[in-house]
């Protein structure tokens, strides 16, 4: 959610059950902490309004969201889009909702 | 349904139910390859639109699906609140049961143009997504400047608004056709600093951030200390019950007899944008040492921090 108003309290529990960035990497993701398994695709596979931006911009996402995320936001589009359910399938809950995490027991894969 | 199926879902229903919409913040950010995952889907709708809304509610009931109102501070899904800053939280549980969080607004928070993405209408621009997100969430800035970021490698110099790294900023702001600057200086006045004090860039970009954040709980507190009172009204009401375990169509009913009889006011910012702006110059002044000339020189006008 972005800003929107709560009860102090409704915010603070919401605070507290916010969950952390979902594991990256998990199998059969694009990238590794020591770089992209799948190489940067050429500028002309992409859809148009997701072009591959400067270099300088990838090392901007780097240092903020680390190497992995950075990879990923590499990819054209729909190669995002296939490593995201990767992750939201493996590793992540139902859309972040349910407050077992998967790996103890929760989320999509174990009901 | 996967978190990314339902969105693509309910783009659909919203298109079928010719709801004028747009997606934004996180998974906004998700189209626009920034940001990994999101709790929830945050939908601009424009507010006459919104008995539309309730009515495809209805309707997604009648295909095994389970809507409700959650207990977060919200409004009723009514444009005379969303086009007042007000926002409503629903779940969604889809046919398969499992369960979704939409929010919607009406009237975006320091959004003064809704703009769209040219190749998919159906997402908020980068940087109406980038407005949004100039909150007092730390995690939310680095998103900011990459939305920025991207607008401005993608021709648009607008993205100079939301650029926070000294080198960047100094590099892409002779780049900005002359004739457009004082437009940019008017909504953000540090721009002006890049010709004049240079030197001074770096505590001016933590300064802004720090007044952004502080308007931003400025003005949601105000909107929290009202609904709080209206809710502390309506929970003395004997059987009170809400979040409600009923068909969405009761549900709105009951939210929208409450608002009426509990008098949820819907000129909440009216009289209280100068005392946002005043207290949240005050704090950053304490927080920075900066005295008031310096903030002027940073503060943008008060339609921009809170249109």
């Amino acid at each position: 959610m972005t800003d929107s108003p709560a009860t102090p309290n409704e915010f603070a529990a919401l605070k507290r059950n916010e969950p952390a960035d979902p594991p990256t990497n998990p199998g059969g993701s694009a990238a590794t902490a020591n770089g992209p398994v799948t190489p940067p695709p050429n500028s002309e596979e992409r859809e148009p309004g997701d072009p591959l931006y400067s270099d300088d911009y990838y090392e901007f996402l780097e240092r903020a969201f680390g190497p992995e995320k950075a990879a990923w936001a590499r990819l054209p589009r729909a190669q995002r889009r296939e490593e995201l359910k990767k992750i939201h399938e493996q590793y992540d809950t139902p859309d972040d909702l349910d407050p077992i995490p998967p790996e103890l027991g929760g989320g999509v894969w174990n009901p | 349904m996967t978190a990314l199926d339902f969105i693509d879902w309910f783009r659909a229903q919203l298109h079928r139910a010719q709801i004028e919409f747009a997606l934004t913040s996180g998974q906004a950010c998700v189209y626009y390859g920034i940001q990994q995952t999101t709790k929830d889907s945050d939908w601009i709708i424009n507010p006459k639109d919104l008995p539309k809304l309730v009515g495809l509610f209805r309707e997604l009931e009648r295909q095994r699906c389970r809507v409700q109102y959650r207990s977060f501070c919200g409004a009723p899904l009514d444009e005379v609140y969303l086009s007042t800053g007000w926002t409503s939280h629903l779940s969604l549980w889809d046919s398969a049961g499992m369960e979704h969080h939409l929010d919607f607004f009406g009237k975006p928070p320091r959004v003064t143009r809704l703009e769209r993405d040219l190749e998919q209408p159906d997402y908020a621009s980068r940087l109406t997504v980038a407005q949004m997100k100039k909150t007092d969430r730390e995690k939310d800035w680095p998103i900011v400047y990459s939305l920025g970021r991207q607008a401005f490698d993608e021709g648009n110099f607008q993205g100079i608004l939301y650029g926070m790294e000294v080198d960047w900023l100094l590099e892409s702001w002779p780049k900005v056709p002359v004739e457009i600057r004082p437009a940019m200086i008017f909504e953000r006045p540090l721009l002006r600093w890049i010709d004049e004090q240079p030197s001074r860039l770096r505590r001016g970009l933590m300064m802004e951030k720090y007044f952004w954040a502080a308007i931003n709980r400025g003005r949601y507190h105000i909107y929290a200390r009202v609904w709080k009172d209206f809710y502390h009204q309506w929970r003395s009401e004997p059987g009170f019950c809400w979040p409600l375990d009923r068909a969405f169509e009761e549900q709105h009913e009951l939210i929208e007899r409450a608002v009426q009889q509990y008098q949820l006011s819907t000129e909440v910012l009216d009289k209280k944008k100068a005392e946002i702006v005043h207290r949240s110059t005050l704090e950053t002044m304490d927080v920075f040492a900066a005295t008031s000339a310096e903030l002027d020189e940073l503060i943008p006008p008060l339609e921009i921090l809170l249109p």
